[in-house]
Protein backbone atom coordinates (compact mmCIF):
# COMPACT_ATOMS: atom_id res chain seq x y z
CA UNK A 1 0.00 0.00 0.00
CA UNK A 2 0.99 3.52 -0.98
CA UNK A 3 1.51 5.68 2.18
CA UNK A 4 -0.74 8.97 0.68
CA UNK A 5 1.43 11.87 0.48
CA UNK A 6 -1.07 14.45 1.59
CA UNK A 7 0.11 18.36 2.20
CA UNK A 8 -2.91 20.64 3.39
CA UNK A 9 -3.14 24.25 2.59
CA UNK A 10 -0.90 26.74 4.13
CA UNK A 11 -2.39 29.54 6.08
CA UNK A 12 -1.42 32.60 4.04
CA UNK A 13 -3.53 30.24 1.00
CA UNK A 14 -6.36 30.05 3.08
CA UNK A 15 -6.86 33.37 4.39
CA UNK A 16 -6.11 34.82 0.64
CA UNK A 17 -9.18 32.07 -0.65
CA UNK A 18 -11.21 33.46 2.86
CA UNK A 19 -11.01 37.06 1.67
CA UNK A 20 -12.00 36.08 -1.73
CA UNK A 21 -14.87 34.21 -0.89
CA UNK A 22 -15.85 36.90 1.44
CA UNK A 23 -15.43 39.61 -1.70
CA UNK A 24 -17.64 37.74 -3.71
CA UNK A 25 -20.84 37.10 -1.35
CA UNK A 26 -20.93 40.71 -0.42
CA UNK A 27 -20.99 41.07 -4.31
CA UNK A 28 -23.54 38.71 -4.58
CA UNK A 29 -25.68 39.43 -1.39
CA UNK A 30 -25.65 43.59 -2.58
CA UNK A 31 -27.07 42.29 -6.57
CA UNK A 32 -29.71 40.15 -4.97
CA UNK A 33 -30.95 43.00 -2.35
CA UNK A 34 -31.03 45.03 -5.20
CA UNK A 35 -32.88 43.03 -7.09
CA UNK A 36 -35.38 42.26 -4.49
CA UNK A 37 -35.81 46.06 -3.73
CA UNK A 38 -36.48 46.82 -8.24
CA UNK A 39 -38.80 43.85 -7.85
CA UNK A 40 -40.84 45.31 -4.93
CA UNK A 41 -40.42 48.83 -6.60
CA UNK A 42 -41.93 47.22 -10.07
CA UNK A 43 -44.98 45.46 -7.85
CA UNK A 44 -45.50 48.47 -6.39
CA UNK A 45 -45.70 50.34 -9.66
CA UNK A 46 -48.28 47.50 -10.99
CA UNK A 47 -50.57 47.44 -7.54
CA UNK A 48 -50.42 51.94 -8.39
CA UNK A 49 -51.58 51.53 -11.83
CA UNK A 50 -54.23 48.48 -10.79
CA UNK A 51 -55.98 50.67 -8.36
CA UNK A 52 -55.63 54.21 -10.49
CA UNK A 53 -57.32 52.19 -13.45
CA UNK A 54 -60.30 49.97 -11.28
CA UNK A 55 -61.44 53.40 -9.45
CA UNK A 56 -60.88 55.44 -12.87
CA UNK A 57 -62.75 52.78 -14.63
CA UNK A 58 -65.41 52.12 -11.83
CA UNK A 59 -66.47 56.46 -11.70
CA UNK A 60 -66.28 57.01 -15.39
CA UNK A 61 -69.33 54.44 -15.73
CA UNK A 62 -71.07 55.33 -12.87
CA UNK A 63 -70.87 59.09 -13.39
CA UNK A 64 -71.34 58.30 -17.59
CA UNK A 65 -74.95 56.99 -16.50
CA UNK A 66 -75.65 59.15 -13.62
CA UNK A 67 -78.73 61.59 -13.28
CA UNK A 68 -77.47 63.82 -10.15
CA UNK A 69 -74.19 64.16 -8.05
CA UNK A 70 -74.13 64.97 -4.13
CA UNK A 71 -70.93 66.19 -2.25
CA UNK A 72 -71.52 65.58 1.25
CA UNK A 73 -69.67 65.44 4.66
CA UNK A 74 -67.26 68.39 3.80
CA UNK A 75 -66.57 67.09 0.33
CA UNK A 76 -65.27 63.85 1.61
CA UNK A 77 -68.12 61.58 0.39
CA UNK A 78 -69.47 61.52 -3.03
CA UNK A 79 -72.96 60.52 -4.18
CA UNK A 80 -73.45 59.56 -7.83
CA UNK A 81 -77.83 59.01 -8.34
CA UNK A 82 -78.35 57.01 -11.29
CA UNK A 83 -82.13 56.92 -11.51
CA UNK A 84 -82.90 55.06 -14.41
CA UNK A 85 -80.60 51.93 -15.12
CA UNK A 86 -80.96 50.35 -18.25
CA UNK A 87 -81.01 46.50 -18.80
CA UNK A 88 -77.31 45.84 -18.14
CA UNK A 89 -76.11 48.32 -15.66
CA UNK A 90 -74.05 47.16 -13.08
CA UNK A 91 -73.04 48.50 -9.86
CA UNK A 92 -69.67 49.31 -8.13
CA UNK A 93 -70.51 46.09 -6.40
CA UNK A 94 -70.34 44.45 -9.62
CA UNK A 95 -74.48 43.70 -9.00
CA UNK A 96 -76.70 44.01 -11.94
CA UNK A 97 -79.40 46.95 -11.04
CA UNK A 98 -83.12 47.29 -12.31
CA UNK A 99 -83.98 50.01 -10.45
CA UNK A 100 -82.22 53.45 -9.38
CA UNK A 101 -79.75 53.39 -6.97
CA UNK A 102 -77.18 55.69 -5.64
CA UNK A 103 -73.44 54.99 -5.17
CA UNK A 104 -71.39 56.42 -2.33
CA UNK A 105 -67.86 57.17 -2.72
CA UNK A 106 -66.15 57.53 0.57
CA UNK A 107 -62.70 56.74 3.00
CA UNK A 108 -62.94 54.29 5.67
CA UNK A 109 -59.88 53.65 7.30
CA UNK A 110 -57.63 54.65 4.45
CA UNK A 111 -59.68 52.44 2.22
CA UNK A 112 -61.88 53.45 -0.73
CA UNK A 113 -65.17 52.18 -0.06
CA UNK A 114 -67.71 52.06 -2.60
CA UNK A 115 -71.65 52.19 -0.81
CA UNK A 116 -74.85 51.63 -2.94
CA UNK A 117 -78.28 52.43 -1.38
CA UNK A 118 -81.51 51.63 -2.61
CA UNK A 119 -84.63 51.68 -1.40
CA UNK A 120 -86.41 48.42 -1.59
CA UNK A 121 -90.03 47.79 0.01
CA UNK A 122 -90.08 51.34 1.57
CA UNK A 123 -87.47 50.65 3.50
CA UNK A 124 -83.21 52.03 2.51
CA UNK A 125 -81.45 49.47 2.00
CA UNK A 126 -76.97 49.90 2.23
CA UNK A 127 -74.36 47.82 1.28
CA UNK A 128 -70.63 48.45 0.91
CA UNK A 129 -67.62 46.96 -0.11
CA UNK A 130 -63.56 48.49 0.05
CA UNK A 131 -63.03 49.18 -3.89
CA UNK A 132 -58.98 50.04 -3.38
CA UNK A 133 -56.84 49.57 -0.84
CA UNK A 134 -54.14 52.51 0.58
CA UNK A 135 -56.35 55.40 -0.21
CA UNK A 136 -55.64 58.39 2.37
CA UNK A 137 -57.80 61.07 1.30
CA UNK A 138 -60.64 61.95 -1.41
CA UNK A 139 -61.95 65.69 -2.75
CA UNK A 140 -63.98 66.67 -5.10
CA UNK A 141 -64.36 69.42 -7.75
CA UNK A 142 -67.27 70.22 -9.74
CA UNK A 143 -67.94 72.22 -12.73
CA UNK A 144 -71.32 73.32 -14.01
CA UNK A 145 -72.98 73.90 -17.47
CA UNK A 146 -72.54 77.02 -18.51
CA UNK A 147 -74.32 77.95 -22.14
CA UNK A 148 -71.50 79.32 -24.63
CA UNK A 149 -69.46 79.97 -21.66
CA UNK A 150 -66.11 77.68 -20.88
CA UNK A 151 -66.76 75.17 -17.23
CA UNK A 152 -65.20 76.33 -14.18
CA UNK A 153 -64.15 73.61 -11.65
CA UNK A 154 -64.69 74.31 -7.96
CA UNK A 155 -65.05 72.55 -5.04
CA UNK A 156 -68.83 70.73 -4.87
CA UNK A 157 -70.39 72.53 -2.52
CA UNK A 158 -69.76 75.46 -3.98
CA UNK A 159 -71.63 75.72 -7.06
CA UNK A 160 -75.66 74.49 -7.40
CA UNK A 161 -75.49 70.78 -7.75
CA UNK A 162 -78.43 70.90 -10.16
CA UNK A 163 -76.59 71.04 -13.41
CA UNK A 164 -73.05 69.57 -12.65
CA UNK A 165 -71.75 68.17 -15.86
CA UNK A 166 -68.02 66.87 -15.18
CA UNK A 167 -66.85 65.71 -11.91
CA UNK A 168 -62.74 65.73 -10.67
CA UNK A 169 -61.97 63.30 -8.27
CA UNK A 170 -58.73 64.13 -6.43
CA UNK A 171 -57.27 60.62 -4.69
CA UNK A 172 -53.94 60.44 -2.55
CA UNK A 173 -52.05 57.04 -2.26
CA UNK A 174 -51.27 56.68 0.66
CA UNK A 175 -47.26 55.58 0.61
CA UNK A 176 -47.37 53.25 3.42
CA UNK A 177 -49.49 50.92 1.33
CA UNK A 178 -47.26 50.93 -1.48
CA UNK A 179 -43.44 50.39 0.04
CA UNK A 180 -40.89 51.31 -1.99
CA UNK A 181 -42.50 55.02 -3.45
CA UNK A 182 -41.12 56.98 -0.86
CA UNK A 183 -44.33 60.09 -1.13
CA UNK A 184 -48.07 59.77 -1.23
CA UNK A 185 -48.84 59.77 -5.19
CA UNK A 186 -51.61 61.93 -6.01
CA UNK A 187 -54.04 61.97 -9.07
CA UNK A 188 -56.91 63.29 -9.86
CA UNK A 189 -59.28 62.29 -12.80
CA UNK A 190 -62.56 63.94 -14.64
CA UNK A 191 -65.59 62.44 -15.06
CA UNK A 192 -67.85 63.36 -17.49
CA UNK A 193 -72.15 63.27 -16.93
CA UNK A 194 -72.87 62.55 -20.56
CA UNK A 195 -76.36 61.47 -19.76
CA UNK A 196 -77.17 64.72 -18.28
CA UNK A 197 -75.10 66.74 -20.83
CA UNK A 198 -77.03 65.20 -24.00
CA UNK A 199 -80.12 66.55 -21.93
CA UNK A 200 -78.89 69.69 -21.60
CA UNK A 201 -77.34 70.42 -24.89
CA UNK A 202 -80.81 69.07 -26.30
CA UNK A 203 -82.45 71.68 -24.21
CA UNK A 204 -84.78 68.74 -22.55
CA UNK B 1 -2.18 10.49 -3.91
CA UNK B 2 0.15 13.89 -5.25
CA UNK B 3 -2.70 16.55 -5.09
CA UNK B 4 -1.81 19.56 -6.24
CA UNK B 5 -3.66 22.91 -6.31
CA UNK B 6 -5.12 25.23 -8.55
CA UNK B 7 -2.51 27.51 -10.32
CA UNK B 8 -3.34 31.68 -9.62
CA UNK B 9 -3.51 32.05 -13.17
CA UNK B 10 -6.80 29.13 -13.55
CA UNK B 11 -8.41 30.69 -10.24
CA UNK B 12 -8.28 34.11 -11.87
CA UNK B 13 -9.93 33.08 -14.83
CA UNK B 14 -12.36 31.16 -13.02
CA UNK B 15 -13.31 34.43 -11.08
CA UNK B 16 -13.35 36.53 -14.06
CA UNK B 17 -16.18 34.19 -15.57
CA UNK B 18 -18.17 34.18 -12.53
CA UNK B 19 -18.11 38.00 -12.10
CA UNK B 20 -18.96 38.14 -16.05
CA UNK B 21 -22.14 36.10 -15.31
CA UNK B 22 -22.87 37.95 -11.69
CA UNK B 23 -23.09 41.24 -13.83
CA UNK B 24 -25.02 39.90 -17.21
CA UNK B 25 -27.46 38.46 -14.22
CA UNK B 26 -27.65 42.14 -12.50
CA UNK B 27 -28.01 43.65 -15.87
CA UNK B 28 -31.02 42.11 -17.18
CA UNK B 29 -32.60 43.25 -14.04
CA UNK B 30 -31.51 47.18 -14.32
CA UNK B 31 -32.94 46.37 -17.87
CA UNK B 32 -36.09 45.02 -17.01
CA UNK B 33 -36.68 47.92 -14.07
CA UNK B 34 -36.23 50.32 -16.73
CA UNK B 35 -39.03 48.55 -18.97
CA UNK B 36 -41.12 48.23 -15.67
CA UNK B 37 -40.58 52.14 -14.93
CA UNK B 38 -41.35 53.25 -19.03
CA UNK B 39 -44.00 51.13 -18.78
CA UNK B 40 -45.37 52.63 -15.50
CA UNK B 41 -44.96 55.98 -17.18
CA UNK B 42 -46.98 55.40 -20.30
CA UNK B 43 -49.71 53.61 -18.34
CA UNK B 44 -49.77 57.05 -15.99
CA UNK B 45 -49.79 59.03 -19.47
CA UNK B 46 -52.62 56.99 -20.87
CA UNK B 47 -54.65 57.89 -17.86
CA UNK B 48 -53.58 61.67 -18.07
CA UNK B 49 -54.82 61.88 -21.37
CA UNK B 50 -58.29 60.16 -20.81
CA UNK B 51 -58.14 63.15 -17.82
CA UNK B 52 -57.70 65.59 -20.64
CA UNK B 53 -60.04 64.41 -22.97
CA UNK B 54 -62.39 64.43 -20.25
CA UNK B 55 -61.87 68.12 -19.60
CA UNK B 56 -62.20 68.86 -23.07
CA UNK B 57 -65.30 67.42 -23.43
CA UNK B 58 -66.74 69.43 -20.41
CA UNK B 59 -66.22 72.50 -22.73
CA UNK B 60 -68.02 70.82 -25.58
CA UNK B 61 -70.76 73.95 -25.52
CA UNK B 62 -68.30 76.70 -25.17
CA UNK B 63 -66.44 74.44 -28.88
CA UNK B 64 -69.67 74.31 -30.41
CA UNK B 65 -70.09 78.04 -30.80
CA UNK B 66 -72.14 78.44 -33.64
CA UNK B 67 -75.31 79.14 -31.94
CA UNK B 68 -74.62 82.77 -30.29
CA UNK B 69 -73.93 85.08 -34.03
CA UNK B 70 -73.96 82.33 -36.52
CA UNK B 71 -70.93 81.08 -38.04
CA UNK B 72 -68.83 84.05 -37.82
CA UNK B 73 -68.01 83.33 -34.45
CA UNK B 74 -66.54 80.18 -34.52
CA UNK B 75 -64.60 81.58 -37.50
CA UNK B 76 -63.10 84.34 -35.17
CA UNK B 77 -62.68 82.07 -32.23
CA UNK B 78 -60.42 79.05 -34.74
CA UNK B 79 -58.42 82.11 -36.33
CA UNK B 80 -57.56 83.99 -32.83
CA UNK B 81 -59.56 87.24 -33.88
CA UNK B 82 -58.81 89.55 -30.86
CA UNK B 83 -62.46 90.18 -30.33
CA UNK B 84 -62.85 86.46 -29.21
CA UNK B 85 -59.91 84.82 -26.32
CA UNK B 86 -59.58 82.19 -29.30
CA UNK B 87 -58.70 78.78 -29.72
CA UNK B 88 -55.27 79.10 -28.79
CA UNK B 89 -56.07 80.92 -25.49
CA UNK B 90 -58.34 77.92 -25.32
CA UNK B 91 -55.69 75.39 -25.73
CA UNK B 92 -53.36 76.86 -23.80
CA UNK B 93 -55.52 77.47 -20.77
CA UNK B 94 -56.42 73.34 -20.53
CA UNK B 95 -53.17 72.32 -21.33
CA UNK B 96 -51.53 74.53 -18.29
CA UNK B 97 -54.28 73.83 -15.73
CA UNK B 98 -53.71 69.59 -17.00
CA UNK B 99 -49.90 69.84 -16.40
CA UNK B 100 -49.90 71.65 -13.59
CA UNK B 101 -52.22 68.74 -11.77
CA UNK B 102 -50.56 66.15 -13.13
CA UNK B 103 -46.75 66.88 -14.11
CA UNK B 104 -45.58 67.27 -10.51
CA UNK B 105 -43.38 66.05 -8.16
CA UNK B 106 -40.92 62.92 -10.22
CA UNK B 107 -43.31 63.64 -13.08
CA UNK B 108 -42.28 67.68 -12.86
CA UNK B 109 -39.67 67.13 -16.54
CA UNK B 110 -42.64 65.84 -18.25
CA UNK B 111 -43.25 67.19 -21.52
CA UNK B 112 -46.33 67.68 -23.41
CA UNK B 113 -47.99 69.48 -26.56
CA UNK B 114 -51.44 70.19 -27.50
CA UNK B 115 -52.96 70.62 -31.05
CA UNK B 116 -55.97 71.27 -32.64
CA UNK B 117 -55.83 69.31 -36.02
CA UNK B 118 -58.73 69.50 -38.75
CA UNK B 119 -59.18 66.50 -41.09
CA UNK B 120 -61.31 67.48 -43.89
CA UNK B 121 -63.05 64.78 -46.00
CA UNK B 122 -62.55 66.12 -49.49
CA UNK B 123 -60.07 69.00 -50.91
CA UNK B 124 -62.09 71.86 -52.41
CA UNK B 125 -60.20 73.95 -55.05
CA UNK B 126 -59.88 77.59 -54.10
CA UNK B 127 -61.38 77.10 -50.17
CA UNK B 128 -59.03 78.90 -47.95
CA UNK B 129 -57.77 77.62 -44.58
CA UNK B 130 -60.44 78.64 -42.26
CA UNK B 131 -63.12 77.25 -44.34
CA UNK B 132 -61.78 74.58 -45.13
CA UNK B 133 -61.42 74.06 -41.17
CA UNK B 134 -64.62 75.06 -40.36
CA UNK B 135 -66.10 72.79 -43.13
CA UNK B 136 -64.04 70.09 -41.72
CA UNK B 137 -65.55 70.52 -37.78
CA UNK B 138 -69.51 70.61 -39.58
CA UNK B 139 -68.86 67.69 -41.49
CA UNK B 140 -67.24 65.23 -38.82
CA UNK B 141 -69.23 66.72 -35.85
CA UNK B 142 -66.30 66.56 -33.93
CA UNK B 143 -63.04 68.27 -32.67
CA UNK B 144 -59.84 66.48 -32.92
CA UNK B 145 -57.08 67.42 -30.63
CA UNK B 146 -53.26 65.62 -30.92
CA UNK B 147 -51.57 64.94 -27.15
CA UNK B 148 -47.61 64.52 -27.69
CA UNK B 149 -46.50 63.24 -24.37
CA UNK B 150 -42.63 62.49 -23.80
CA UNK B 151 -42.47 61.29 -20.32
CA UNK B 152 -38.74 61.57 -18.31
CA UNK B 153 -38.00 57.92 -19.39
CA UNK B 154 -38.19 58.16 -23.08
CA UNK B 155 -34.90 58.84 -24.14
CA UNK B 156 -36.31 58.33 -27.86
CA UNK B 157 -40.00 58.24 -28.81
CA UNK B 158 -42.95 59.64 -27.18
CA UNK B 159 -46.60 59.19 -26.70
CA UNK B 160 -49.07 60.34 -29.19
CA UNK B 161 -52.88 60.44 -28.35
CA UNK B 162 -55.44 62.01 -30.52
CA UNK B 163 -58.34 63.69 -28.37
CA UNK B 164 -61.94 63.84 -30.06
CA UNK B 165 -64.26 66.45 -28.40
CA UNK B 166 -68.33 66.04 -29.67
CA UNK B 167 -69.14 69.34 -31.79
CA UNK B 168 -72.67 70.40 -32.41
CA UNK B 169 -73.13 72.38 -35.02
CA UNK B 170 -76.38 73.40 -33.95
CA UNK B 171 -75.06 74.21 -30.96
CA UNK B 172 -76.22 74.02 -27.56
CA UNK B 173 -79.76 74.53 -26.84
Amino acid sequence: MVKAYQQGFTLIEQLVTLALSALLMAGIATSVAAITQAQNLTRDYGNLQETLSFVNSSLARSVRVAEKVKSKTNNKLLSIEIKNPEAADINCLAKEMTQGYSENYLIINNNLVCEVELIKGGSLIKESEVIAFGVSDLSFDCAEYLKAREVVFEECGKNALNNIIAVRVNLTLDRKYFLEIKKDFKYSGTFYFRLKHNDLISGL
Amino acid sequence: MKQKGFTLLEVLIAGLIITLGLVAVVNVQVASQKRGFETHQKKLAGLYAQDLQVRLNADTCYLSKSNDNGITDLNDFISNNPSDKGLDAFIAKHETEWRNTHFTESRSGWRSDLIAVFHSQDEIAGENELDRKVRALDDNGYWEFELTIKPTSFKEGYIQQSLIVNYIKEGCK
